[in-house]
């Protein structure tokens, strides 16, 4: 068994869970809530990636449970004006978001943990925004934006914890 | 007792353990208060992220532009000779009637009744079902369409006047039998879904693009609580025959027998169910 990175001398290992010990390779400080928010940020980009990917690639062929007028609920929602943010879709955005989380996973010391809860605070609160404006402008529910926005609610959580937590 | 020494090491504890807990107190302190820094940075920037996505612009087609000029020219083409009366383009003689329930500011509905060469603000590519049934169907005499109000994608707009207002000045038109101009030319020139562009401006700029209307008479009648009634009823019609969904274009095609047919939306199966549609009730 390797010891926690950040007090070894040697060459670090690649990033590697490890559940018998619940410690993680490079991390900045390896623990069970640094382990959750590494794992929800990291489902966050896959949807992220995968929306980002539909935006370009045609949105018809999202699968989505809602229907209205004939047409998805998620693609109305996704084709709609707050799709975009300043012409750059709000996938993307989010995407960019997800992954600044999870960089701030691996940069050591306060400024890490800061820098994440500012990102995920600024996430939760967009994906707020726009979960009002599916609910009460579009009536029209996305379940992949309600999804993501469950995902920032959590990381917005965590990483506050992870950093008040450290204090 | 103690000793002189002991006595000095317990106050040096003591006095480090007070330096300790005030450093201590200090540092989270300072943590807290940056914590705070960076929830009024990220709050500011949700605040200026949520002005920018409320200012987006509607992307109507302004009056008077190519793109205005452009619509009205294919408007013209395809209705030029079919016969208008209030909200029916083609003879009323016509033994099919295809009643179409729509919302003006429904994009769905935009893509019902825009050619394929024609991209709405969604950016969704019209499907010319409704230039087809025109040209195939009304054109021919073998049908006619007739347009009824029902309100979907209007109550998304922050205007909850737009709706009526805009069916109410398609009807207007239609007093002066160019209903069929306004709708058509207000779905080729549609703004972008649950923004404002239904305006004063707008809607009158529509009807200044239809050859022959008077202008003053449809100002005039576009008070009419008759008109707004219509609309109304028409809703309320709408909502029963597409079982209160919403859906738009509800489409209904009636034969001579009384048979019924109706499409709620676009079909998966494309113009082919508006044909089979037809041939069912004739």
């Amino acid at each position: 068994m390797s010891p926690p990175s950040t007090r070894s001398s040697r060459p670090l290992p690649p990033v590697s869970v490890d559940p018998g010990r619940g410690h993680v390779g490079r991390l900045s400080d390896p623990g069970v809530l640094t382990v959750v928010i590494l794992v929800i940020a990291m489902v966050g980009t896959l949807e992220a990636t995968y929306l980002t990917y539909i935006h370009y690639h045609g949105l018809a062929s999202l699968p989505c449970f809602g229907k209205n007028s004939g047409h998805s609920t998620c693609e109305a929602v996704q084709s709609s004006r707050y799709a975009k943010l300043a012409g750059i879709p709000v996938a993307l955005l989010g995407l960019l978001g997800y992954i600044t989380i999870l960089v701030t996973l691996f940069i050591r010391g306060e400024l890490g943990r800061l820098a994440g809860f500012g990102v995920a605070l600024i996430g939760f609160g967009f994906s707020m925004y726009l979960t009002y404006r599916e609910l009460f402008t579009l009536k029209e529910i996305c379940e992949w934006c309600v999804a993501s926005a469950c995902l920032m609610t959590a990381l917005m959580v965590l990483t506050s914890v992870r950093y008040l937590r450290a204090a | 007792m103690a000793s002189r020494k002991e006595q000095k090491e317990q106050a040096r504890a003591e006095r480090l353990a007070k330096e300790q807990e005030l450093a201590a107190k200090a540092s989270r302190t300072r943590r807290l208060q940056i914590f705070g820094g960076v929830t009024a940075a990220a709050v500011i920037v949700i605040v200026v992220a949520i002005v920018v996505s409320s200012s987006g612009a509607s992307n109507a087609v302004q009056p008077q532009t190519a793109a205005a000029k452009a619509a009205a020219k294919h408007v013209d083409s395809l209705l030029a000779g079919i016969p208008e009366s209030g909200n029916t383009l083609g003879k009323s003689s016509a033994p099919i009637t295809i009643t179409e329930y729509g919302d003006l500011e429904c994009s769905v509905c935009d893509e019902f009744a825009t050619p394929t060469s024609f991209t709405n603000p969604e950016g969704e590519a019209g499907t010319g079902w409704e230039d087809a049934l025109v040209s195939q169907y009304v054109r021919t005499g073998k049908a006619k369409l007739v347009y009824r109000s029902l309100e979907t994608a209007s109550g998304s707009n922050p205007d909850a006047n737009a709706f009526e207002q805009q069916q109410v000045a398609a009807e207007a038109a239609g007093l002066q039998d160019k209903e069929w101009y306004y709708i058509e030319l207000m779905y080729n020139e549609q703004g972008q879904e649950d923004t404002n562009y239904v305006t004063q401006s707008y809607l009158t700029g529509l009807a200044k693009q239809i050859p022959g209307l008077n202008f003053t008479k449809w100002m005039s009648d576009r008070s009419l609580a008759s008109l707004k009634r219509e609309v109304n009823t028409d809703n309320q019609q709408g909502s029963a025959v597409d079982g209160g969904e919403g859906s738009t274009p509800t489409v209904v095609v009636s034969g001579p027998g009384g048979k019924s047919k109706p499409i709620i939306g676009l079909p998966t199966n494309g113009y082919s169910a508006y044909v089979s549609a037809i041939n069912a009730v004739e």
